[in-house]
């Protein structure tokens, strides 16, 4: 009797590398969790009404209108190198990578004494519409901050997830700038 | 794959948001670095705390500031707000 090959069963198909929400979940809930921390601290801190002066300044306001401002440039060099990076513009090179990196780093360490001065000296306070806006989107961008650096530790996380990030600290910082800064300038 | 930068840089970050508090915290008393921003209203005094030389005072807050008590040396007066009328 003659005996029929079994055919082998094929080896399962090599996983295409699956990104994964987890991550991104954690990531979200941590940023979450430091955005509420700093509202909680900006409400219940006494505000001071004072606090350390940048020397050069005529005062706090315009120091903190100023470096504002460095960040805002910053923030929108990392706009321009982001998109070099995905490819939507034609910027090409190692060097793109780099200043990406490097600005973002100067805007978020330059934005800490604006930050800080904010939730020393005045807490989170909500007496008119753009006050409040910038106190929500004060506490936001530093959570939207760390949702960006955690995602950027994966490789795993879906494609989305980092020019999502990327583009709520730039919509929370551009909402913060226009609420302090144009006011500051232009008001 | 692991990325260890950007939690470099999260650490940073916080440390930077540390040491501007304790330096704000420790260094800048009021009227000395001030922004100049206002600071916020005083709590209103129900009464006033005299002291003398070599004397103790004690004051008593009332739920009435016109008769907060002040106590020197054993002996009780009443105490009003100072109000610069006063032609000291």
């Amino acid at each position: 009797m003659a005996s029929i090959p079994i055919p082998a069963p094929e080896a399962p198909a090599a996983e295409p590398s699956g990104t994964k929400m987890g991550p991104v979940i954690v990531a979200l809930a941590i940023g979450s969790a430091v955005s509420i921390g700093l509202g909680v601290y900006g409400r219940l801190h006494t505000p001071t009404g004072y606090a350390v002066n940048i020397a050069g300044f005529s005062n706090g306001p315009a120091a903190k209108a100023f470096l504002a401002t460095i960040v805002m440039a910053l923030a929108i060099v990392q706009t321009v190198t982001a998109m070099g990076l995905y490819g939507r513009i034609p910027l090409r090179g190692t060097w793109v990578g780099v200043v990406h990196r490097w600005s973002g780093r100067l805007a978020v360490l330059i934005s800490v004494p604006v930050a800080v001065h904010c939730l020393y000296a005045l807490g989170f306070q909500a007496y008119d519409g753009r006050v409040i806006t910038h106190s929500i989107f004060g506490c936001f961008l530093y959570g939207a901050f760390v949702f960006k650096m955690l995602i950027l530790t994966r490789d795993d996380s879906p494609g989305w997830a980092l020019p999502l990030a990327g583009g709520l600290v730039l919509s929370g910082l551009t909402t913060l700038w226009m609420t302090a800064v144009l006011y500051f300038f232009f008001v | 794959v692991k990325h260890r930068s950007p939690l470099i840089t999260l650490a940073a970050v916080a440390l930077a948001f540390a040491i501007m508090f304790i330096v704000n915290m420790t260094v800048s008393p009021p009227g000395s670095g001030s922004t100049g921003i206002p600071g916020p209203p005083a709590a209103p005094t129900t009464a006033i705390a005299l002291q003398t030389a070599g004397g103790n005072s004690t004051a008593t807050p009332d739920a009435n500031p016109g008769n907060a008590q002040v106590t020197i040396d054993g002996e009780h007066f009443n105490a009003t707000p100072v109000t610069g009328d006063e032609g000291l």
